[in-house]
């Protein structure tokens, strides 16, 4: 055996023994999407869902027992386009925010990112619970990508431990928050000042917040 | 006749042991009545677990059993199940939206969709639960010991627990509170240690279900 191999063969024991030590637990967050009971905005909305938004995945490593690694991304689109598409009358997938140049056959465009992912165990906390939050940043362009708002929301879980295991604890407050901010998506679209200007200018809602039908 | 005693002595034994592993529970229950109440043949009732996202709130497992013992025994009352009535009426029953008072229902019933919704499942009745199973006090020691020649334990560990809920029943129909129930259950758990751990559980969460949904049935029928 040369130096070469004699290396290769180390190296691999070396991230072999690595990997054993650092175990990793993911988590690919999974649940039920309900269809929201909301009313429908009589508009074709745009939505992109970038590949950072697609892929996100939040790594977290404690200072002892094992790595979490959780994957929200499918289900966060899953919420997000069930409550899209009945809060808009036509919803269409975008792969980027338009430009002067580049102008989108739709009447506003809708840009969701996560911000932040976190979660708490009964370890960290001393209750009885898990929990997460998710903080996503909605962002509204027009057809031709000037910005018309720009806000966070904020989605909360809770599960108690009871139970369950860490790992489906941790999934379902996952998908509560996931949950939490697709209700508070749905609840406070038209309560953001700029939007709902926006809305009222397009003669789609009328000051009182009531659709104009059209 | 071999076999009848056999059955028999079981019998005996297994009496003894449920008694034996049964702590003390008491229970104390309120009723405070607002509104006269009836059901009729086709109407639901929810019940739904009141979450704050603090800590204390009422498991999962407590208005799981509510629901079990609706719908079971004389009179039996007809249920939506509390997740999917908390989907069809998504967003508006989630932790941060739900209504806090009836007067919070009563706007949330103007909203296009919800009354009908509402209508679609019957819901005359939604009992909201909350409250909690905690450990207020505990105490002594138990030590278990094992070796070549035997083992055992020896000692004597106790522990309290209370479970404090409360159903306060809206009535969807006339948009009132109908009333509320509220129940108190404490109870001394042991474990003594006599070679072999010998525990005797209070299930206090279990008897504050029992004697709720005996009271609330009897509530919701106006008996």
């Amino acid at each position: 055996m040369n130096v070469k191999q004699a290396s290769t063969y180390l190296s691999i024991m070396f991230f072999t023994l690595l990997g054993a030590c650092s175990k990793s637990v993911p988590i690919s967050v999974s649940g039920t999407t309900p269809e929201p009971l909301i009313n429908t905005i009589p508009i074709t909305m745009g939505v992109i869902y970038d590949d950072e938004f697609k892929s996100y995945v939040f790594k977290q490593t404690p200072e002892e027992g094992s790595k979490w690694r959780i994957e929200p991304a499918d289900l966060n689109i899953e919420f997000l386009d069930r409550v899209f598409n009945t809060m808009f009358r036509h919803v269409s997938t975008l792969d980027e925010v338009p430009t002067k140049t580049n102008r989108a056959n739709v009447q506003a465009v809708l840009h969701p990112s996560i911000e932040e992912f976190g979660f708490l165990t009964p370890k960290d906390t001393g209750l009885n619970s898990y929990s997460a939050s998710i903080k996503y940043r909605i962002d509204m362009f027009t057809p031709t990508g000037e910005l018309i708002a720009s806000w966070p929301i904020i989605g909360y879980g809770k599960s108690i431990k009871k139970g369950l295991s860490a790992k489906k604890a941790l999934n379902e407050a996952s998908r509560l928050a996931i949950r939490d901010g697709a209700a508070t998506i749905a609840i406070d679209f038209q309560k953001q000042t700029l939007i709902r200007n926006w809305l009222i200018d397009g003669g789609f809602i009328n000051t009182r917040n009531e659709l104009v039908s059209q | 006749m071999r076999t009848s005693y056999f059955y028999c002595y079981r019998l005996i034994l297994l009496s003894l042991a449920t008694a034996l592993l049964t702590g003390c529970v008491s229970t104390n229950i309120e009723q405070a009545r607002q509104t006269s109440t009836q059901i009729g043949e086709h109407d639901t009732i929810v019940i739904l677990g009141r979450t704050d996202h603090t800590d204390k709130e009422a498991e999962k497992s407590f208005t799981r059993c509510i629901e079990r013992s609706l719908v079971g025994g004389q009179h039996p009352l007809q249920l939506v199940p509390a997740d999917q009535f908390i989907d069809e009426m998504f967003p508006w029953f989630e932790p941060r939206l739900a209504p806090t008072s009836t007067v919070s229902l009563s706007k949330l019933l103007a909203k296009p969709g919800v009354s009908e919704q509402i209508a679609k499942n019957n819901v005359h009745y939604i009992v909201w639960i909350d409250g909690n199973t905690e450990t207020t006090d505990q105490g002594g020691g138990l030590s278990c010991a094992i070796g070549p020649g035997g083992g055992g334990c020896l000692g004597l560990t106790w522990w309290e627990r209370e479970s404090s809920y409360e159903a306060s029943i809206w009535d969807v129909e006339n948009v009132n509170v109908a009333g509320s129930i509220s129940t108190d259950t404490t109870g001394k758990s042991y474990i003594a240690g006599v070679i072999l751990p010998i525990p005797l559980i209070a299930r206090t969460s279990a008897a504050a279900c029992r004697s709720l949904a005996q009271q609330l049935k009897s509530f919701i029928i106006d008996e």
